[in-house]
């Protein structure tokens, strides 16, 4: 009798529950239908006529026989994903994840904290390989209240997971789940996970990544923060492009007149001393685009490459100034084409006697200049050109209220650095302006402070974030610069104001470094929320979201061309992504440990890594950009997969190893020249 | 249930004067304490990442404590990863290793050195792209750059012009040890089994390569200015045939180095102060270490064989020069095959032999250490000239035919006139004790050659009987003599058609067996113990 069943359910439910009153009253009741069971049995029939609601009552009551059921049903789940079809199996598995760690979850916010405890243990060993960080991070979930408190739990309880899954793999498992009467699962995968059903052939392995992040900032948001429009190009009227002009002309002239060379010379200088001219009023831009067009006609293979974009300015950019920019086209006309079969010189300084105190180091554009940033706080700038040399003059020192600046003489001369002294905490990072007469150090106490290299002074100390600050980076123009800090935002500045211009807030956890885009538009941020975000430098939106790392990011680097973005992990793995699309083209495997510094070659064929073991690699970027096309991609993943990662090695050029030096900063000087900077560790 | 014991609370909880505490209350705290640690841990890991480290340090864990506004620890700053010490008998438990300091020794303790100041220095890590091997770079494997000649090449050319590295050189404590050690060694007790194990050391261990720019340089030195003490040379050489064996070492740039004090002990006039000093055996020695040499490193130099051919032929033909350099350079000479001996000593053999027959006679030369020198020479010759006759019968083995007859005669009135000399010789040894003496000592030149050489006449029959007894080696030695005076005396026309053969004896498809005639006229049967069995038995 199917009555007398659900009654007796729920008199035990009642019973175990421990609702006396509800129990008593529940069998007054009972036995007063049974004494007018005659009478109005149509409303009881009624009522329980409805079988599902019947089965509801019974598999409530399943439900509650409790934490084993989360175990064994899991358990059960587990056993038959691994055993399911090998072509179904990959999709399976991803469900696999999400439903542990909320089965977790709910464990614990039931209070069985020590059956959380053993099922966690139990399985973790699954997911140990791709999610491990995760892992490490729930596994101090002790009670209920850390679930509320601990915002990594808290966003994933709110957030469904996305989870693409074809038609078949997911008639699979409703019938499955519904067949063993495994209710608990059904529960979670209802409550946690949103499945997009796509008709068809199950998806690849490849596509995996998409699930890798359960970061909480919703998929759905991501996709569509991810459509949005942005400009990379580079900016109209850029040094380079007036390079390419100017170029044209001088190799034109070389041609024809390569044994006049004095003649040459005078022409040389008439055209550069153009080409500055070009700088200083917009107005004869126009001109000299008509005169590149023509001197273009001239030389047609110069014109098989298409042109990049061009965007205009967001920010008001600075004049430069006419000497400079001279020596920056001169430098450009003498920069070394590197590529995959030349590959750039690197100088490598390599800082001594640190005791462990070295957090971060900077060089100059031209490499003349090495900061180091302390964890005494202090800022050491050292002049590369004077080493060797005598050093002239007594000890200076300067001293203006709390800062001061020296200059220190070493034992054997010579060797003498200029000491910044400011700070009041660990000193994170350091950026110098692109010509090399400021320096910006950020710190553990919060400010951003701006040195000048000539005057050797402190001349402003910026105040606004309210923790340490990790990250600080001048803008490719200068003048404007961009801070990022364990606060979860990063702000943009210029050198005038002593307030941020800017606000970027969204990321989840710290934002640890943050990078220019080359057009000065946008930034980039790498977060330990394992994500990049592209943020608009005007409207301080967040552009793009790039998901795919599997550990906190730790260096970013953008393509001079502004196409392409790389971002390294503490895992030592490099991601290339593409900006317009938002997706991520290919990951550079080869380092072991953190990726600290990245950079891009001066014309964007290479990129240089430099890592924690004591390595510096470089990497073909033509050959590693040009599979963005889903089928190639799609294939070269899956031989990439299949042969162990030989593809990828092919793209990895060359591998300079240092001497127990690992690789703090590396700049491509505007010549080509890497320099690269590190300090000596006798442990590693 | 979690990582912190609720012991562990409990005690805590006594330690700040909680002594009534519940144990819901501890149940509570523990798993609390956990999730607490936990996330401290995770910002100290951060501020690790940021201060560009892949260790934690109590620094890391204070900064993190400073980001949660929580006081820091104090008393554990230090630069270095801490060290923590298992505590005995416990599998999972650390502690740190805190010794009692007593407070006065803190006191009296002088300064401490202040640490060193940070630094820059720079270096190129590549130079388009191929990496420099200079010591700031990671070694590279540093033996298999030779194997592309050019390449290094390349990359050392473009080091020398485009930058001047002030190159330090370091070597280790360990090496400097080794290096005083062999040194001592050599110096003071080249007799002894440690220096054979020394000398196996040498020849065999890999990672002494930076040590050979001074061993090669001290060698030189060393050599130079104890010229007359003999053990000490004989000790280097045998250092340098050991650093030569050695395959891990790369030693071809040093050559040049040390090969002028390898030739001094080759034909120096005088080695070593004292007659009893056996200066033959190092000159034999190093004439076979000079035959290793070319043979092994020839095909790199190639102007390195003609040069030690040159200056030993110099010596070789340098009547001025003392015998004991004559021996060297015929040694050297004869070490470096046949084919140097046929090019350079048999054309010059008639007219030495003339120069160093007197030497040999007891009715000239009236000094017996002259006489004696002069014998070890002519059994140089002898060996040398053996050498290269046994190496062309052997290519030659049909072309011996024409010419037996001759030496049969010959053989037959040397045989008869020995006989008639045999008893002259051996009274002239009997009136010369200390001569015999010497001979009966003798060195491995002559004398067992010639000894065997009469077992073998013994045994195909020929002139067994005329020798045997004790003074088996002695007789045959001394019974050249006669042949050699009689050859030139009675046959002189004969010995002009020898020399002219002799004189062609560098074309290579010369007569073996005119070549071997010729010989004879000068050595006699002695020669007998170079030819190869079959082809003695034509003869006989």
């Amino acid at each position: 009798m199917e009555e007398d069943q659900i009654e007796k359910f729920v008199a035990e439910y009642l019973k175990k529950k421990g609702f006396k009153q509800a129990e008593h009253a529940f069998q007054e009741e009972r036995q007063h239908q049974q004494s007018k069971n005659t009478s109005s049995s149509s409303i009881t029939t009624n009522s329980l006529s409805d079988p599902d609601l019947a089965k509801h009552i019974l598999a409530f009551s399943e439900l509650e026989n409790g934490p084993a059921r989360y175990h064994d049903g899991y358990s059960k789940f587990r056993s038959w994903t691994y055993s399911s079809l090998d072509l179904y199996k990959h999709e399976l598995l991803r469900v696999l994840y999400p439903v542990f760690i909320h089965c977790f979850m709910d464990l614990v916010e039931k209070g069985h904290v020590q059956e959380a405890r053993t099922f966690f243990n139990s399985f973790r060993e699954d997911h140990e390989m791709m999610h491990s960080r995760d892992l490490q991070k729930l596994e101090g979930v002790l009670s209920p209240s850390h679930l509320g408190e601990m915002e990594f739990a808290h966003s994933l309880r709110q957030n469904k997971v996305k989870i693409k899954i074809c038609q078949y793999s997911y008639d699979l498992l409703l019938e499955y789940l519904h067949k063993t009467k495994l209710t608990t699962m059904l529960g979670v995968i209802n409550e946690h996970i949103n499945f997009q059903v796509s008709p068809g052939q199950p998806s690849s392995i490849s596509d995996d990544t998409e699930v890798v992040t359960l970061t909480g900032s919703s998929q759905d948001e991501a996709t569509q923060i991810n459509q949005k429009e942005i400009h990379w190009g580079l900016l109209e009227d850029s040094l380079e492009e007036r390079l390419e002009k100017g170029g044209g002309l001088l190799s034109d002239s070389e041609k024809a007149e390569g044994e006049t060379k004095e003649g040459e010379l005078d022409e040389n200088k008439k055209r550069s001393g153009e080409g500055a001219k070009q700088g200083m009023s917009i107005k004869k831009v126009k001109k000299d685009k008509g005169a590149s067009a023509t001197g273009k006609a001239g030389r047609p293979e110069a014109n098989t490459v298409p042109m990049a974009p061009r965007v205009k300015p967001e920010l008001t950019l600075p004049v430069v100034h006419t000497d400079v920019e001279k020596s920056i086209l001169e430098d450009l006309r003498n920069r070394v084409q590197l590529s995959s079969v030349s590959l750039p010189s690197v100088s490598f300084y390599t800082f001594i006697n640190t005791h462990n105190g070295l957090n971060c180091s900077s060089i100059s554009h031209d490499g003349s200049l090495v900061a180091g940033g302390f964890s005494d706080s202090s800022l050491k700038i050292w002049d590369m050109a004077k080493l060797g040399q005598e050093p002239v003059g007594p000890v200076l020192q300067g001293e203006n209220g709390t800062t001061s600046s020296e200059h220190v003489l070493g034992s054997r001369g010579g060797k003498r650095y200029t000491l910044f002294q400011g700070h009041s905490g660990p000193v994170y990072s350091a950026t110098f302006s692109p010509l090399g007469d400021f320096l910006l150090s950020s710190s553990a106490d919060s400010t951003i402070r701006l040195w000048s290299t000539k005057l050797n002074a402190n001349l402003v100390c910026y105040k606004g974030h309210n923790y340490p600050v990790w990250d600080v980076q001048f803008s490719p123009v200068g003048h404007y610069f961009a801070s990022s800090s364990h606060d979860r935002t990063a702000r943009i500045w210029s050198m005038d104001r002593i307030l941020p211009l800017r606000i970027m807030a969204g990321h989840l956890s710290d934002v640890d470094c943050v990078q220019w885009h080359v057009n000065c538009n946008y930034i980039a941020t790498g977060s330990s929320d394992k994500t990049v975000r592209l943020w608009d430098v005007q409207s301080g939106e967040c552009v793009r979201i790039f998901i795919g790392h599997r550990s906190m990011v730790l260096s970013l680097a953008m393509s001079p061309d502004g196409r392409y973005m790389a971002s390294g992990d503490e895992d030592g793995t490099i991601m290339m992504w593409d900006l317009s699309t938002g997706r991520f083209i290919t990951p550079l495997i080869g380092h072991t440990s953190c990726v600290w510094t990245l950079a891009f070659s001066g014309e964007g064929s290479l990129l240089a890594s430099g890592s924690a073991d004591c390595t510096v690699k470089l990497w073909d970027v033509a050959s590693s950009t040009k599979v963005p096309k889903t089928e190639e991609k799609l294939t070269s993943m899956l031989t990439f997969i299949s042969k162990g990662g030989n593809t990828n090695r092919l793209r990895s050029l060359k591998t300079l190893p240092t001497k127990s030096t690992p690789v703090y900063a590396l700049r491509f000087s505007r010549r080509n020249l890497l320099f690269a900077a590190g300090a000596l560790s006798k442990s590693v | 249930m979690s990582v912190v014991p609720k012991e562990a609370i409990e005690v805590v909880a006594q330690s700040i004067g909680i002594t009534n505490l519940s144990s819901d209350v501890v149940l509570v705290l523990a798993p609390d304490v956990e999730y607490r640690v936990r996330e401290i841990m995770q910002e100290a890991i951060k501020c690790m990442r940021h201060s560009r480290r892949t260790s934690l340090t109590s620094d890391d864990v204070d900064n993190a404590l400073k980001l949660r506004n929580v006081e820091p620890i104090y008393g554990f700053t230090s630069g270095d990863s801490l060290r923590f010490k298992r505590a005995a008998g416990h599998k999972d438990l650390f502690y740190i290793d805190d010794k009692d300091v007593e407070f006065k020794n803190v006191i009296e303790a002088p300064l401490t050195e202040a640490p060193l100041d940070t630094s820059v220095t720079a270096h190129w890590l590549a130079i388009e792209g191929v990496q420099p091997a200079v010591p700031e770079n990671a070694p590279v494997e540093a033996l298999a750059m030779p194997s592309d000649g050019k390449k290094s090449e390349y990359t050392e050319d473009r080091l020398l012009i485009d930058i001047k590295l002030p190159v330090k050189h370091f070597l280790s404590r360990e090496l400097q040890l080794y290096y005083e050690k062999i040194i001592e060694l050599t110096r003071n007790k080249s007799g002894s089994v440690l220096f054979k194990q020394a000398l196996v050391s040498l020849a065999t261990d890999s990672g002494l390569h930076p040590l050979v720019p001074y061993f090669t340089y001290f060698i030189a030195d060393e050599v130079t200015r104890n010229l007359n003490n003999f053990p000490l040379l004989f000790a280097w050489m045998r250092v340098v045939r050991s650093l030569l064996q050695n395959p891990h070492i790369h030693i071809e740039p040093y050559l040049h180095q040390l090969m002028p004090s390898v030739m001094t002990c080759l034909v120096a006039k005088r080695l070593g102060n004292r007659s009893s000093d056996n200066h033959w055996e190092l000159r034999n020695f190093t004439a076979n270490l000079v035959a290793s040499i070319c043979k092994r490193y020839g095909h790199v130099y190639h102007n390195l064989q003609p040069r030690i051919t040159r200056t030993l032929l110099h010596a070789f033909l340098d009547p001025t020069k003392a015998l004991s350099q004559h021996f060297g350079a015929i040694q050297g000479l004869a070490a470096l095959g046949p084919n140097v001996v046929r090019l350079l000593i048999l054309p010059n053999l008639e007219p030495y032999l003339q120069l160093l027959a007197p030497e040999m006679l007891l009715e000239k030369q009236k000094n017996e250490m002259k006489r004696l020198e002069a014998w070890r020479v002519y059994g140089a010759l002898l060996f040398a000239a053996g050498q290269c006759i046994y190496d062309q019968l052997k290519m030659f083995r049909s072309l011996l035919f024409p010419p037996t007859r001759a030496i049969w005669k010959i053989n037959k009135k040397v045989a008869i006139t020995m006989r008639k000399k045999r008893k002259a010789s051996t009274d002239n040894l009997m009136q010369q004790p200390p001569h015999k003496k010497m001979a009966t000592e003798g060195t491995v030149g002559v004398i067992p050659m010639n000894s065997m050489q009469t077992d073998r006449q013994g045994a195909t029959g020929g002139y067994s009987t005329a020798v045997g007894g004790s003074n088996v080696g002695l007789s045959s030695m001394s019974r050249q003599l006669p042949t050699e005076n009689m050859s030139g005396r009675e046959v002189g026309g004969r010995v002009v058609k020898a020399s002219s053969v002799l004189s062609q004896a560098w074309k290579e498809d010369m007569d073996a067996g005119r070549l071997l005639a010729s010989l004879f006229e000068f050595f006699g049967e002695s020669l007998y113990s170079f030819t190869p069995k079959p082809e003695l038995s034509f003869f006989l």
